[in-house]
């Protein structure tokens, strides 16, 4: 790329795409922080942080609750009498 | 349970309760009950935070100087602390690495392209041509202990003063070379007398041996002469 | 105890977005698998080179070629496929929605795996950047990169539809992956390939790229898996719900960091690296946080070990993650790399790492996840055995003999009495021994695939929308009936 150009013009242009590079990188930093800061205050709001309990065991349901241990070797699932 | 359900003012799942309710049996059978928000203990945020400080402590430590040159981790602030002067034969013979590839670990060269170091007029002869030579290179004919060599010794001039006089030591005491030592001074004196010669052909480099040198870079007497 | 007449809201739900994710997830991860086989014998080649130099002695598949083709195709293709399986699986359980774009992600699946076939010719080719892990010409690359667009909105979208009240810590790492790994790549490309910056601004952008796609894409991905299943195969929640969020916190904070620690004994500036170094050592607080939280939520249920093949691959996948964490991190300390560095030692703990906790990992989401998207079960016990031991025993093999040889090997070189090839010598033994390993690993990975492949070809994909809920009652009924024996 640059490289193969003539020196002055190569050097313009390595020059130009570090001003945009680090313009991308400001404002990107910029933009990710004002995000973050935005999506912690969401979090509180809706109460995300509240009643971390419920936020634990969410992965459970009726189907398979607290409790019930939910995967095991199949042949042990034939043995039972329902296999497939 | 419930009391827990009454203080949080999210409503979370209409049948939760129902849910709870169906399964205290099967909770009451687990082994260690437990509720998912064992809160974190106190002892485990301080060792957090004191181990966070040992992480300042080694990046203040070991922050060298926080510059984009500065390849050394240490010192930072406080008295500058000066590098004890090194024994020049070891740093030289750690950039006679660089050398070792055209003049040979012998320091015989390889005849017909390289010339030796061993026993070289150039080598034991002019300190001041020796710095010459290194800083600028050659190109061209070059005899050596009268033998003609026709290839390109490249310059030296990004090594440190020190590391120049250095490999120079080294070389001049080596193979059973013998002379004294290169001062760094008069390194750094021809490096500025030099700037911008280019590289040395044999006439050229004759010419600069023989025009006399700066007054402050007269080399010390007694250095042997060939 | 628990059979349930009429499904609640909460399992149809959760059997939707089964059915929902089936296609497109059992495409990720079937080609994961393949890529997976491809790295692997990619990898034995690379080994079997460094004892036997004439082995395959043709020009595409020189070391210098068919080793990067080896970490590309393992990182890339198993690692990017399955960690974007996981994650759409995952992701649409956890927000009991269904998942979106199933069109585009198939095509998004099928241009990866173009993109990766593409890659992996170019660098055999001779083709490579010569940058390592981002080996693949751009025009490759670029094919990998548009299919993740798809997933992080997908991701998103669930997200922003999901039917809970709450986040639950796998989706906070699932969140965070698809927020890191686009900026990850885009930056590294721009400063690398694109040459925004030069010289040694370059090996530190390498480099942190480098790291940071184990770190802030395998890694996550398989902390996310093993925060989901270790709770759920055993029926118990999670030990602490606190220390999950420092957890995450604290691994979102420092991880980032510590990439510079490849490059001690660089040309850097000496800040860079200690940076690198304290980041490195800093991952000991999440390290120990997720190790205590999922160590002691196994507490008490390690006799289920024996019958879940899904708990064997989470637990031996989040033991790993603990050992090859605290090794990594000490690995970072000039002292520890004024040792191992550029000795076989780095090569162990990488291995440790992607095919001790990472991989396992994976193989625990999809031997937990499979059956509930295919609706049918593991044709063979024996190969899971095969599988799960294959990989234990390999990673062990693999990551003790390099250690080893590598602690020896840097303890030589460091000697300068003792002349290189001496060193070499003493190191090709171990080297053989890891060509051992990587046939054990080879042989594991395929007792899993004839698993797979045929519980595949039993089944017929379709988009069809579940008809379901009395199959997931007699599964219900199957398990019960198990647990009264
Ligand atoms: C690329 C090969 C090369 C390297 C590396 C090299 N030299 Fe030379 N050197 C030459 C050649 C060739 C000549 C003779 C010049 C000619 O042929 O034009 C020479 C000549 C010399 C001479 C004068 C002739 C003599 O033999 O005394 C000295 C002194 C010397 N080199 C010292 C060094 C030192 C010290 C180093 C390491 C810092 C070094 N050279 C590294 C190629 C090399």
């Amino acid at each position: 790329m640059a490289h193969n150009l003539p020196p002055q013009l190569g050097e313009a242009l390595s020059r130009a795409s570090m001003f945009f590079v680090f313009i991308f990188i400001w404002s990107f930093a910029l933009f990710a922080g004002i995000t973050m800061v935005w999506l912690l205050a969401w979090a509180v709001r809706r109460g995300e942080f509240q009643n971390l309990r419920d936020a634990s065991r969410m992965i459970f349901d009726d189907g398979e609750p607290i409790g019930e241990v939910t995967d095991r070797f199949p042949e042990s699932i034939k043995a039972s009498g329902e296999g497939r | 349970m419930s009391d827990q359900k009454n203080s949080d003012p999210i409503q979370m799942h209409p049948d939760e309760d129902s849910v709870f309710r169906i399964h205290t049996a099967a909770m009451r059978e687990m082994e260690e009950p437990r509720d998912g928000i064992s809160p974190t203990p106190v002892s485990y945020i301080i060792t957090c935070f004191l181990y966070l400080l040992c992480g300042g402590f080694y990046m203040g430590y070991y922050g060298g100087t926080w510059k984009g040159d500065g390849l050394a981790e240490r010192p930072i602030g406080g008295p500058a602390v000066v590098a004890p002067p090194q024994d020049p034969m070891k740093l030289g013979r750690e950039i006679f690495n660089s050398c070792m590839q055209c003049h040979q670990e012998s320091g015989l060269g390889v005849p017909g392209s390289y010339p030796p170091l061993a026993g070289s007029e150039y080598v034991l002869g002019d300190k001041r041509r020796l710095a010459a030579i290194l800083m600028n290179g050659i190109n061209g004919d070059f005899v050596v202990k009268g033998q003609t060599y026709n290839s390109k010794m490249p310059s030296w001039a990004m090594l440190e003063d020190e590391e120049i006089a250095a490999v120079a030591t080294y070389v001049r005491n080596t193979w059973g070379n013998r002379a004294d030592t290169m001062p760094i001074d008069l390194v750094k004196s021809v490096r500025k007398e030099v700037d911008g010669k280019g590289e040395w052909k044999s006439a050229t480099l004759a010419e600069f041996a023989a025009t006399a040198p700066p007054a402050a870079a007269v080399p010390p007497p007694g250095a042997p002469k060939k | 105890m628990n059979v349930v007449n009429s499904p609640t809201e909460e399992i149809r739900a959760r059997i939707e977005a089964d059915s929902s994710a089936r296609v497109v997830v059992t495409l990720y991860w079937a080609s994961a698998l393949f890529w997976l086989t491809f790295a692997t014998l990619a990898g034995l080649i690379s080994s079997i080179k460094l004892h036997s130099p004439d082995f395959l002695n043709y020009e595409w598949l020189t070391f210098g070629r068919i080793r990067p083709v080896h970490w590309d195709t393992a990182i890339y293709g198993f690692g990017g496929l399955a960690a974007s399986g996981t994650l759409l699986w995952l992701q649409a359980r956890l927000c009991q929605v269904k998942l979106p774009f199933r069109g585009p992600l198939i095509i998004g699946g099928i241009l990866y795996n173009l993109g990766m076939v593409l890659g992996v010719i170019a660098v055999l080719a001779g083709y490579s950047t010569g940058v390592e892990t981002l080996e693949f010409p751009v025009w490759a690359m670029t094919f990998l990169v548009l299919p993740f667009v798809v997933i992080v909105i997908a991701n998103f979208t669930m997200y922003a539809r999901k039917k809970t009240q709450h986040t639950y810590v796998s989706q906070w790492y699932l969140m965070a992956v698809t927020v890191w790994f686009p900026v990850l790549v885009l930056s590294a490309e721009a400063c690398i390939n694109f040459g925004a910056v030069d010289g040694v601004a370059q090996a530190i952008a390498n480099w942190w790229y480098g790291h940071n796609v184990v770190g802030l894409f395998a890694t996550p991905t398989g902390i996310a898996a093993a925060y989901y299943l270790i709770p759920k195969v055993i029926g118990k929640p999670i030990h602490s719900y606190h220390l999950s969020l420092v957890g995450f916190w604290t691994n979102a904070i420092f991880y980032n960091w510590a990439g510079t620690h490849h490059l001690t004994g660089g040309p850097l500036p000496a800040w860079t690296i200690t940076v690198g170094v304290v980041g490195s050592m800093m991952m000991f607080i999440p390290v120990i946080t997720i190790g205590i939280n999922h160590h002691m939520t196994m507490l008490g249920s390690f006799h289920l070990l024996k019958t879940s093949p899904t708990l064997r691959f989470a637990v031996m996948g989040s033991m790993m993650y603990t050992v090859a964490s605290f090794q990594g991190s000490l690995e970072a300390l000039r002292t520890h790399q004024e040792v191992t560095h550029f000795t076989h030692y780095t090569i162990g703990h990488v291995h440790l790492g992607m095919y001790g906790f990472f991989a396992p990992l994976m193989f625990a989401m999809m031997y937990y996840a499979m059956p509930r998207l295919m609706r049918q079960e593991w044709s063979s016990a024996r190969l899971i055995r095969i599988h799960f031991w294959c990989t234990l025993v390999g990673t062990a093999l693999y990551g003790g003999a390099m250690c080893f040889a590598g602690v020896k090997q840097g303890l030589m070189m460091n000697d300068p009495a003792i002349p290189f090839l001496k060193v070499v010598e003493f190191t090709i033994p171990f080297l053989q021994l890891r060509t051992l390993a990587g046939l054990i690993l080879l042989s594991g990975t395929m007792a899993f695939l004839i698993n797979f492949g045929r519980m595949m070809a039993r089944h017929k994909l379709t988009f069809a929308d579940p008809t379901l809920f009395t199959s997931e009652r007699n599964w219900d009924a199957l398990l019960e009936e198990e647990q009264k024996v």
